[in-house]
């Protein structure tokens, strides 16, 4: 059976039976309904795959098509979409993704018959993106928002590309999708320039192992479809699209497609949006394009899936990013270990850990990081720092840096991202590099350790019975331990 | 400036944010809260 979000569940309902919760009460995922069981959940550190078995539609009704969330949080579940151990760490899952990207392997094409995403098929005027499900996220979103990823294709080389984008519904056949200046933005414009339509298609539910290899940062060059095989450790089944037919291929087993066109010339007011930083992204327009929805395609039972961010760690969506900063860094110098995109606390930061071979290596790694994605701050520390783990980031920054001779601030000569809300610049960012490494030029005082000979000797359970050891409470409030 | 302008909605008075480039732009800004597109002379404040 062809990997999809069906047979990822079916994994979870094996492997982690506890995280998955069916919520057969009405909701309006549209009236803040979602956001607000998840933010609950949330509060409690609890990410369950929750499946909304009766959310209302944009019409206001309970429709036929289910609402799928929090299938992104939490490693776990990553492990398992992947096929991973549960004992691999999270630099270790960063370095598999660099290898399945690498090992990338090419799609194959599906007659429609044959394809489940095809089971209902709904085209000209009975085209109706408000039969979804689909959510507002967060207080002053400027409507219901669609957040998967959007696949285009180049019109020279025909790679196919695949990346994140908000986009605001406008009509029952039209969304403004806001394109940040990235690969869609160079083939929307190439179509522009051109003066023709770009056929766009977006992918609203599906393994999770696809929608990572759609977060691939890689070259141009590089067909995402290929890549998504790469993280599938099979080959993505494609099918045609109504719109295009086979000059434009989706993916067979998504639970849906919406496919169409990108209008060249044509630009749409869209937002304000909670967005990724966990902040509101501006209402804007000039990157903002009509997307004309030509047809829906899903499988009978279809399950809309959508993510709320910033709420939970995405490794969904940073694991990718990692080892995409991995790759780059490595380039630079040697000796990476590890680097850290997860998370809040990393919105624009990249916490690199390595083994440093001579004075100079971490300005040279923290300059290959900035070279990529939205990168504004560079931490970089030595290898016994563990760079997942915030008190050891802190306790790294506050013993081995001295402000004046280790962090550098760079002139704003860098872009950075829109959704940046401390920009001062339409776009343009400065940027800092803390060398947060022990010299290795002059004595450094040593960590403080019990000897290992000792940890290896006393056994614990010679000294606290196992059975008084299971008793004593963790302590949960001390944090910065 | 900065990336945040708040506009004040002339039908339900309330207040949300765009991007400074939407001054001038001769685009209809839209209010989030009641629908209102409107443009940039009917809002009764603009914060820069």
């Amino acid at each position: 059976m062809a990997k999809s979000l069906r047979s990822f569940l079916e994994d979870c309902r094996r492997e982690i039976p506890n995280e998955i919760v069916h919520i057969t009460k009405e909701v309006n995922p549209a009236n803040y309904d979602v956001t607000a069981v998840i933010k609950h959940l949330g509060a409690m550190k609890k990410f369950p795959i929750i499946v909304f078995e009766r959310p209302l539609n944009l019409h206001g009704r309970v429709g036929e098509i289910k609402l799928v969330m929090n299938c992104e949080i939490s490693q776990r579940k990553t492990q398992i979409a992947l096929g991973l151990p549960k004992e691999m760490n999270r630099a270790q899952m960063a370095e598999v993704c660099l290898e399945r990207e690498e090992h990338r392997i090419p799609p194959v094409v599906l007659d429609k018959r044959e394809a489940p995403v095809k089971q209902v098929v709904k085209t000209g005027k009975d085209v109706d993106i408000y039969d979804i499900p689909i959510m507002r996220h967060h207080y002053m979103d400027g409507g219901p928002y669609i957040v998967l990823s959007t696949i285009t294709k180049d019109r020279k080389s025909g790679i196919y590309n695949c990346s994140y984008h908000r986009m605001e519904v406008k009509s029952k056949n039209m969304t403004a999708l806001y394109a940040s200046p990235r690969h869609l933005w160079r083939i929307f414009r190439d179509h522009e320039e051109n003066n023709v339509e770009c056929p766009v298609a977006t992918v609203l539910g599906h393994h999770p192992a696809y929608h990572m290899g759609a977060c691939y940062s890689g070259p141009f060059e590089v067909s995402e479809y290929d890549v998504i095989g790469g993280y599938l450790q099979e080959p993505l089944r494609l099918t045609p699209s109504e719109t295009y037919g086979e000059r434009f291929l989706i993916p067979a087993d998504a639970e849906i497609v919406i496919e169409g066109a990108l209008i060249p010339g044509k630009r749409v007011v869209e937002g304000p949006f909670g967005e990724a930083p966990g902040y509101l992204g501006p209402q804007r327009y000039t990157t903002c394009v009509e997307y004309q929805v030509r047809a829906i395609n899903y499988r009978k039972g279809a399950m809309y899936q959508s993510v709320i961010t910033p709420e939970g760690d995405k490794p969904w969506m940073d694991l990718p990013r990692e080892g995409a900063y991995l790759r780059r860094i490595r380039e630079a110098v040697p000796g990476i270990k590890a680097v850290c995109k997860f998370g809040r606390h990393a919105q624009y930061n990249v916490f690199i850990s390595m083994r440093k071979m001579s004075e100079g290596d971490p300005g040279r790694a923290a300059a290959a990081a900035l070279t990529f994605d939205h990168t504004k701050n560079v931490f970089v520390f030595d290898e016994d720092i563990d760079v997942f783990n915030p008190t050891e980031i802190l306790w790294a920054l506050a013993t081995r840096v001295q402000p004046h001779h280790q962090v550098s601030i760079l002139k704003p000569l860098f872009r950075g991202n829109y959704l940046d809300p401390s920009l001062l610049d339409e776009i343009k960012t400065s940027a800092m590099i803390v060398d947060a490494t022990r010299p290795l030029d002059r004595p450094f005082s040593p960590v403080s350790k019990c000897p290992d000979d000792a940890m290896e000797r006393v056994k614990l359970e010679d000294y606290i019975p196992g059975e008084i050891l299971q008793h004593i409470p963790i302590d949960r409030t001390t944090y910065w331990c | 400036m900065g990336q945040a302008i708040e506009i004040t909605c002339p039908k339900c008075k309330k207040v949300f944010v765009a991007n400074p480039h939407m001054l001038g732009s001769g685009m209809d800004f839209h209010c989030p809260f009641c629908d209102l597109y409107f443009p940039e002379k009917e809002s009764p404040k603009i914060r820069k």
